[in-house]
């Protein structure tokens, strides 16, 4: 129950579990206490020992603060983009290798995303905007990244040099 | 004994051809598609499990990666042991033609930073050199017409036939090349060039359609029906995985045999964006008995709910679902490798690697009957 009060009040580090335990800093100085937190005051105090309680809220918060600092990380390595390159033209659609971290995964995505100047080679950034709720693909062309663009053009060039 | 194989390469083609001949076994090989990158690729495991040891012929249709992604590694491992290369107009009698062809794809190559697209060019410019060299440019034949009968060594009393492109899908394509232009790689019309072939055993007629376009289908239609000449498949293999563009109804009814009642058709697909309903729908209508390699879309084959990337936030990776067809892993295998028998009387025989049932052949009639 307690942890409950506390999600809700969406707690994330000791200062607000601090805040929860010291009810008197919201006593306004003119008498007139804020009716919410005069029903959070005898609950805490009636009902629990403070030091256990201390403890107890530490180490939920504490738990919860690693769980959120993993989800953070998480967050900020997972992207709302991707990078690709479109590798073949069909009929009404692209092939398309999309660059993920260690890989590139082949997709076919619908030629009404892109606009009409794009061929095999064309590099593009694939993104989410999002209005009012609605999300919707965004395809931006861009320069290729030249560090890979030089990758196995010797090994290319022989071969072409000794099929001549 | 007449044997095709069609080996399940998700999307792409890959068709060995085993022969009975008076004097021993003789195989052949049309595209070869690798879907999982592997050193030794699906057409030369099933060509040594059969125990070839040379190959009549080769036949690359189109250069697109799914019907030449392995052929190098197959054409080294035979070096010196394959008969004749067959393949697309290319135009390699004129001078400097292949030259000019290899320059645009390096063009394409050196500007691109996909590992995929640089790694497709190389590979195709791998098997023309590998075709110089250890089939050699007197043994590389370019095809083209609408009926141009082809004999390679062994094959004596099958008789096989090119039936696309038409020679007039040349002359553009050509003329890129001459000047260079990288729409010929751009082009969403490459299917155009794909070779079609026919083979006729005891009467019976197979017809592996490439990527065979409608376009090209209807073409041969109006020239052959002016001769009286008609294509009667027993077995067609569809043109261009099954595609709803190039599999209409038009060009089913033209390549299939009316007046048979065991029509076959071989889809070699992943299931994903190929075959489309449509077609599976024509096929149940005409009571063609469809193959498919994988498991279609429209039989239930759900992959777009499979994928997800732990780099992509789950928001995107709906959104990347929604709109984008995965053509990666996750694929559902239905018939597997398909073997299709027609031997010294005529007989015809289907083996599919999984015996499964299938709605659309009237597998589960037995279910209505009362």
């Amino acid at each position: 129950m307690q942890a409950d009060t506390l999600t809700n009040f969406d707690i994330a580090d000791d200062s607000a579990v601090h805040l929860d335990l010291e009810p008197e800093k919201y006593r306004r100085t003119d008498g007139n206490n804020l009716s919410s937190f005069s029903r959070l005051e005898p609950k805490l105090k009636s009902d629990t020992n403070t030091d256990i309680d201390k403890n107890k809220y530490r180490l939920i918060c504490t738990n919860k603060k690693k769980t959120m600092q993993v989800n953070h990380h998480q967050k900020t390595s997972q992207k709302n983009e991707v990078d690709g390159t479109i590798i073949r033209v069909e009929d009404t659609s692209f092939q398309c290798a999309l660059s993920l971290q260690n890989k590139e995964i082949i997709v076919q995505l619908p030629k009404i995303f892109f606009p009409q100047d794009v061929k095999t080679g064309t590099a593009f950034n694939l993104s989410m905007d999002e209005y009012s709720g609605l999300r919707r693909p965004v395809v931006k062309i861009r320069p290729p990244k030249k560090e890979k663009m030089e990758y196995g053009n010797k090994e290319l060039e022989l071969l072409i040099s000794e099929l001549r | 004994m007449l044997t095709f194989y069609f080996l399940n390469v998700e999307h792409g083609d890959s068709i060995i051809i085993e022969y009975e001949s008076p004097s021993g076994f003789v195989y052949g090989l049309i595209d070869s598609n690798n879907p999982a990158n592997l050193s030794r690729p699906p057409a030369l495991t099933k060509l040594q499990e059969l125990g070839a040891k040379q190959l009549s012929f080769v036949v690359l249709t189109h250069p697109h990666m799914d019907h030449y992604n392995g052929l190098p590694a197959i054409i080294e491992f035979y070096r010196g042991k394959i008969g004749h290369f067959y393949c697309f107009p290319i135009g390699k009698y004129i001078p400097g033609r292949i030259k000019n062809l290899c320059s645009i794809y390096q063009k394409i190559h050196n500007s691109t930073e996909s590992q995929t697209l640089k790694r497709q060019i190389t590979e195709l410019v791998t098997v023309f050199l590998y075709v110089k060299k250890y089939i050699g440019l007197k043994n590389w034949y370019e095809q083209n017409g609408y009926l141009n009968r082809i004999l390679p060594e062994g094959f004596d009393e099958v008789s096989i036939e090119v039936i696309l492109p038409p020679a007039k899908i040349k002359g553009s394509y050509f003329e890129m090349i001459k000047k260079g232009s990288t729409d010929i790689v751009n082009s969403s019309k490459l299917n155009d060039l794909s070779l079609a072939l026919k083979f006729i055993y005891k009467e019976r007629e197979i017809v592996l359609g490439g990527d065979g376009t409608y376009e090209n289908w209807v073409d041969h239609e109006r020239y052959c029906r002016r001769g009286q000449i008609n294509i009667n498949g027993s077995v067609v293999k569809l043109p261009h995985h099954g595609s709803k563009h190039d599999c209409q109804l038009r060009v089913l009814e033209y390549l299939f045999d009316g007046g048979r009642k065991d029509k076959i058709a071989i889809i070699s697909a992943n299931g994903k964006s190929h075959p489309h309903k449509d077609v599976i729908k024509i096929l149940s209508e005409k009571e063609i008995n469809p193959y498919c390699t994988n498991l279609a879309r429209e039989c239930g084959a759900n992959i777009e709910n499979l994928t997800s990337y732990k780099e992509l936030t789950p928001s995107f990776n709906r959104l990347l679902n929604t709109i984008a067809t995965h053509l990666e892993k996750r694929i559902q295998p239905c018939q597997g490798d398909i073997q299709v028998s027609i031997n010294s009387s005529g007989e015809l025989r289907i083996k599919p690697q999984s015996q499964i049932p299938c709605p659309c052949r009237g597998d589960y009639d037995f279910l209505f009957d009362t």
